[in-house]
């Protein structure tokens, strides 16, 4: 019964508010032919309904505009507002903050385990750090003529590299190695003919 | 969401507007004030805030907007701005209330009647309007936006992004309650 009464209540509803479809409107008007309090309702609702316009007609609906624009200020005056300007400062300042953290944490987690490892072996580590670079414009030719008569092993070629890669320790951490080598052919193999030409090598 | 329900297209007016237009801010604010007054309203349940409140949300507007990235959800824009400081004066309000919770009970504050109006019709005024008033807040804005701007259960769905089943159902509760309010007082 409460059902039926909440189906006429939105069905009258439905149509003081213009939103009610066909189908809809003739079954309230069936229900308003033989129930007299779905008439007494819609009457109550009818009621209120102009009693509630007026009243929040007269209170609401009688001003003005709001805002006088002449006193608005200017749009590009608010965006270069010291506020806003504060906030793109700080804006920029953690972006260098960041930066610099960023910056600090990769040296740190990449070069320290690498350093601490370097460091059980002094002796490797002193070999290693003192490679001294190659220079672009060197010739294999050159050394061999630099060497030529001082010693018997003539020194030819000569390259270095870096490797790099990640360990598993036995603690859970994972080490970043970095590997410098070095490779010096200090003989020829029998029949290089030495001079100009580095082929074979 | 249909967007074909009455509204006029705002977008390029929204633009200008971003640009520093004040013309068609004027413009944009006398197409669009009375509804935003009846949300104010909705929200606080009393008139004498509505146009201080009024005031402050198309300032926000204009020192906003050009944060509106979106101008096709103007509307939501609109309507939650107006919300919110609806809702932040309801709380300074309460505040003040509570601070002077001494004196007396003031009575709804409604804008002057006209004289013709005799004094049972102002007592019945004064009854409907507290009536409004004592209406939770959910019931209450859609039901202002209904009987000040007649807006269609769709587009007041629209605008306060909810389905129009519910903003059907709260317009029948707050019918409901104002029929027992208001019977209570007769």
């Amino acid at each position: 019964m409460k059902d039926v009464e909440n189906n006429i209540e939105r069905l009258i509803v439905r149509a003081l508010d213009g939103e009610i479809n066909e189908d809809d409107q003739l079954a309230l008007n069936r229900e308003l032919i033989r129930n007299p309090d779905a008439r007494r309702l819609i009457e109550e609702f009818r009621h209120i309904d102009e009693m509630t316009a007026l009243a929040l007609g007269e209170t609401l609906n009688n001003d003005p505009l709001p805002l006088d624009v002449a006193d608005l200020p200017d749009q590009r005056a608010i965006q270069d507002s010291p506020r806003n300007i504060h906030r793109t400062w700080w804006l920029a300042v953690g972006a260098v903050a960041a930066g610099l953290l960023a910056a600090v944490s990769a040296r740190y987690f990449v070069s320290a385990p690498a350093q601490s490892i370097v460091a059980n072996n002094t002796a490797q580590a002193s070999r290693v750090q003192h490679i001294p670079p190659l220079s672009p414009s060197y010739h294999p030719q050159d050394d061999v003529v630099r060497n030529a008569g001082m010693n018997n092993k003539p020194r030819i070629k000569r390259s270095a590299g870096r490797d790099a890669f990640g360990v598993m320790g036995d603690d859970g951490n994972i080490y970043w190695i970095e590997v410098d080598r070095v490779w010096t052919l200090k003989k020829a193999r029998p029949g290089t003919v030495l001079g100009r030409s580095s082929e074979g090598l | 969401m249909a967007r074909s329900e009455g509204f006029a297209v705002e977008e390029p007016v929204i633009e200008a507007i971003q640009g520093g237009d004040r013309y068609a801010f004027s413009e944009f604010m006398g197409r669009h004030s009375g509804w935003v007054r009846s949300v104010i309203y909705g929200v606080l349940g009393r008139g004498e805030a509505v146009e201080d409140v009024s005031q402050q949300v198309w300032l926000m507007v204009w020192q906003r907007i050009g944060k509106l990235q979106d101008t096709r959800r103007w509307r939501t824009w609109l309507y939650r701005t107006a919300r919110n400081a609806a809702i932040d004066a309801g709380r300074d309000a309460t505040r003040r209330r509570d601070r002077q919770s001494k004196l007396a009970e003031q009575p709804v504050s409604v804008s002057s009647p006209g004289p013709e109006r005799g004094l049972l019709a102002e007592e019945k005024h004064h009854e409907v309007l507290a009536a409004i008033g004592s209406l939770p807040a959910i019931y209450r804005e859609p039901f202002v936006m209904r009987h000040v701007n007649g807006w269609s259960y769709a587009r007041i769905a629209e605008v306060m992004g909810m389905p129009m089943d519910s903003v059907e159902t709260r317009l029948v509760r707050a019918r409901r309650f104002l029929r027992a309010t208001l019977k209570d007082k007769a």
